[in-house]
């Protein structure tokens, strides 16, 4: 028996219901697809478990499908014409993307307190799966969560790119200018004294002219970390000109978005550099920091629900960035922690 | 670069290691394109990395990497069976009852088909019947698997409209 859909003919008018059943449908077909990935399967259990809406409409769709199995009897022509044509453009242009768009306009009431962040879970993932489109342009080189990749500049000079970052570049024969859009980045730089490499985030800058030095952006600062040769870094203070630091070989400096750039400090280099062997060095960090940093590795959110924030031993040790789940869990085990994971996005320690 | 002493010790031991990736999985072909990552992975190492043992080094790794394969190759099949079961693939009986009503969708359905270009039937066939992924029907049909994707859309779409409610 199909149902009839309600929803399609609300007195009011409203057409929320259209955009879940092509949400509905894309879902059927890429369920179907054969090729599913582990991005898409938890990103449907999250719109599938988001409201009654999205699992009654699916429902529908996902009848339709099967009785489309009875189709098969039928011979076509078809087969005999083995020639592509264009794809005609169709009202939902960016398949798997589309229903991103009003993430947070799902119908409904907030059911429990973990809506917040399911929502919040649901955007962030719709982010990473979007790799245009939804933020504008898409830059020039990026790395999804939990992915690092190294790409050879047009100098010749190299960029790291750690999980979820992002850099655009800019070129010319005055410069050679990075932007850091989001996340971390080491830039192993090929001198060219007519030319500086120049780091930009958040308004201010890190210049060097022959160099390995780390950008991170965290919690609305940068933090640039110096590994080889010097970096001047400049930021404005509010307005006023910017003010420089230089910063040398195993040193350390911070700036925030609109401030000058803080007092140099002594870099711990094995830890901030970790990342580029693989590994996640913590070294006497709070708990909740901790899970912050291993966080940055995993698709989803981590909340720590804990009794008492006081009570818990700094955390020190180095963790594999392939297993960071696995991290997670030492992690609460030693600090007498349960871990419940909802639908592999949300991970829970309480 | 210091890196390069692990490079050279990967080439002393690549027969080695494609032997022992070889063993762990059972197919020649993927040890090689293991192997072959694995190389791409020492390449890409930072040069600062300290390696005391490089041979202990190597098969560690080439252990790690034919252990992430199996388990994607086990975490796979496993997202195959969830999404099969989300389609209800195995519980969709036809009563009887359906099948009488259906058949008049069912003629609805087969005439509202032949309205649509043949390389839509044709990729709708291929990923409704014959069991191809769409990545499959892509590398075939000379598209996108965006565009795949879209074609089985639009069938979908379309049929739709004649459907019973």
């Amino acid at each position: 028996m199909q149902n009839a859909d309600p929803e399609n003919h609300r007195p009011d008018g409203t057409t929320d219901d259209d955009e879940v059943v092509i949400a509905a449908r894309d879902w059927v077909v890429r369920l179907a697809s054969k090729d599913l990935t582990e991005r898409e399967l938890q990103a449907f259990k999250v719109w599938h478990g988001a409201s009654e809406a999205h699992r009654r409409v699916f429902e529908t769709e996902r009848r339709f499908w099967q009785r489309l199995g009875r189709l098969v009897a039928e011979p076509d022509t078809a087969e005999t014409v083995p020639e592509a044509e264009p794809p005609s453009p169709t009202r939902h242009i960016r398949p798997m993307r589309g229903h991103g768009r009003r993430p947070g306009a799902a119908p409904g009431r907030r059911r429990k307190i973990l809506a917040g962040s399911l929502v919040a879970a649901c955007l962030a993932l719709l982010v990473m799966v979007g790799d245009d489109g939804l933020l504008g342009p898409a830059p020039d080189h990026a790395t999804d969560v939990g992915v690092q990749r190294s790409v050879r500049l047009p100098d010749g000079s190299m960029v790291h790119l750690n999980t979820d970052s992002a850099i655009d570049l800019t070129y010319n024969d005055r410069e050679r200018a990075v932007t850091l859009l989001r996340g971390e980045a080491q830039f192993d730089v090929l001198p060219d004294s007519a030319r500086p490499f120049r780091v930009a985030a958040e308004g201010g800058m890190a210049e060097a002219v022959g160099t390995r030095f780390i950008v991170r952006l965290e919690d609305g600062s940068v933090r640039v970390t110096v590994s080889e040769g010097k970096v001047l870094v400049s930021s404005p203070a509010d307005g006023d000109p910017p003010r420089s630091q230089l910063v040398e070989a195993g040193q350390a400096n911070r700036y925030a978005p609109g401030g000058p750039p803080g007092p140099v400090e002594v870099a711990d280099l094995a830890s901030v550099t970790a990342w580029r062997r693989g590994k996640i060095r913590i070294d006497g960090l709070t708990l909740e920091r901790a899970l912050t940093e291993l966080d940055r590795y995993l698709p989803g959110t981590i909340l720590l629900i804990a009794a008492s924030e006081d009570g818990f031993d700094a955390v020190s040790g180095a963790f594999d960035i392939d297993h960071v789940p696995a991290a997670v869990d030492g992690l609460a085990a030693t600090h007498g922690l349960s871990v419940t994971r909802i639908a592999g996005l949300i991970t829970i320690l309480r | 670069m210091s890196d390069s002493r692990l490079v050279q010790a990967f080439r002393d031991y690549e027969a080695e290691l494609i032997q022992f990736l070889s063993a762990r999985l059972r197919s020649s072909t993927l040890a090689q394109d293991l192997t072959q990552e694995l190389y791409l992975k020492i390449r890409a190492l930072d040069d600062g990395a300290v390696v005391r043992n490089s041979r202990a080094y190597l098969f560690r790794m080439a252990s790690n990497l034919a252990l992430d394969h199996l388990r994607g190759e086990r975490r796979r099949a496993e997202i195959l069976a969830e999404a099969r079961s989300f389609l209800g693939e195995e519980t969709d009986m036809i009563t009887p009852e359906q099948a009488l009503i259906a058949r008049e969708e069912l003629a609805r359905l087969r005439l509202a088909l032949a309205d649509l270009p043949p390389i839509s039937r044709r990729i709708f066939r291929m990923s409704r019947f014959d069991g191809l992924t769409q990545r499959e029907i892509a590398e075939r049909v000379g598209l996108s698997p965006t565009a795949v994707f879209k074609h089985i859309r639009k069938v979908m779409d379309h049929l739709a409209t004649v459907r019973d409610p």
